[in-house]
């Protein structure tokens, strides 16, 4: 994720140059926002965690030395995204259960079961539900590689885990997404 | 948590984290396997469905995106400015209006934001409450924009509390 386009910006930001900052947050917006709103679930909460993260990475540029700048935005939303549960429990789950728990949530809910619901909607509907239905550190690694193509090394390192972990957590995400979606699998 | 083999390779490989040695055991592997050369294309198109099914994705609303804007325009100015000032506001939601308004100033100002109803710092502008030179600064003001932002007395300013 070694991008020279993102080191040109940010040293024309440093430069003092604003509207370097405007084309990164344009160049990022979509993966950065698509996973921040996946994880939360609620489009206010995504909007406040997505400036919260470009705020924080404003105030931290000047010291930035990494060369992997999406990984590093990534690691800031990630941390904010576990301090919005921290502070939100009953909303949003970062555990790393069965799905029992959730499916269960989601038809007290909508008061109808997401079997249901599941089979109500066409592929692509059917696929974000399945996928807002893995438990959220799958869920994580699933749209880190998806959304923004990072490298499990950094994904790893963002979670905190080994590299290891974070292998089997994409890997229990796709076979529970492959029974979930068993017929649209077979599209694939 | 475990993982098989072949799995860890294929993950690896759609990653480009995959070392030669290992990319010639995965291709040994797939030659043998015919189930894992149909996991291996379900990976290939599998992100391309998942971005055609969030193309809907929303994009942050105008206002979040201007406030990016705003904040990364006044720490860009911060680069050359001699003063920092701290208002009192009245609530943090001020804040960046209060900050939109002395861009328009054109001012070589940082504006640092403080709100005496939510712990400090607030969100627009980080805190840095060294060497202030308030008394400069705010000659440096128009009066009326201090009316806008309805900034109470000095005695409000940090370090005149007594």
């Amino acid at each position: 994720m070694v991008n020279s386009t993102d080191s040109e910006a940010i040293e024309r930001y440093r430069q003092g140059d604003a509207e370097a900052l405007s084309e990164l947050v344009e160049c990022y917006r979509r993966p950065l926002f698509g996973f921040i709103l996946r994880m939360t679930r609620k489009n206010e909460d995504a909007e406040d965690i997505f400036q919260e993260v470009w705020l924080k990475a404003i105030h931290n540029l000047p010291r930035y030395r990494d060369n992997r700048f999406l990984s590093w935005l990534f690691r800031i939303a990630h941390n904010l995204v576990i301090d919005r549960v921290r502070r939100r429990k009953p909303e949003v789950y970062m555990d790393d259960e069965d799905t029992t728990e959730r499916l269960a949530y989601h038809a007290s809910q909508e008061n109808h079961s997401p079997v249901a619901a599941l089979q109500e909607q066409d592929m692509h509907g059917r696929i974000r539900t399945a996928v807002g239905l893995l438990p959220a550190n799958q869920r994580e690694v699933f749209l880190m590689r998806m959304e923004a193509d990072l490298p499990f090394k950094d994904i790893a390192r963002i979670q905190k885990t080994s590299i290891n972990t974070a292998l089997a957590r994409m890997s229990y995400a796709l076979d529970k997404l492959r029974k979930t979606l068993a017929e649209d699998y077979a599209q694939l | 948590m475990k993982i098989n083999e072949i799995d860890k390779l294929l993950l690896l490989s759609q990653s480009g984290e995959l070392s030669a040695r290992n990319r010639k055991r995965l291709e040994l592997m797939l030659a043998a396997d015919p189930s894992a050369r149909k996991k291996a294309e379900e990976l290939d198109n599998l992100r391309d469905v998942w971005q055609q099914a969030t193309a809907d994705t929303p994009f942050p609303s105008p206002s979040v995106l201007q406030g990016i804007r705003q904040a990364a325009a006044v720490e860009a100015r911060k680069r050359d400015m001699p003063a920092l000032i701290w208002f009192r506001l009245p609530a943090v939601g001020f804040a960046a209006a209060a900050a939109a308004a002395l861009i328009a100033l054109g001012a070589s100002l940082t504006l640092t934001l403080w709100s005496p109803n939510a712990a400090p710092p607030t969100r627009v502008v980080v805190v840095d409450p060294v060497d202030l030179q308030i008394e400069a600064a705010l000659e440096a003001i128009d009066t009326s924009m201090l009316a806008l932002l309805d900034v109470p007395t000095d005695d409000a300013l940090p370090g005149n509390d007594s």
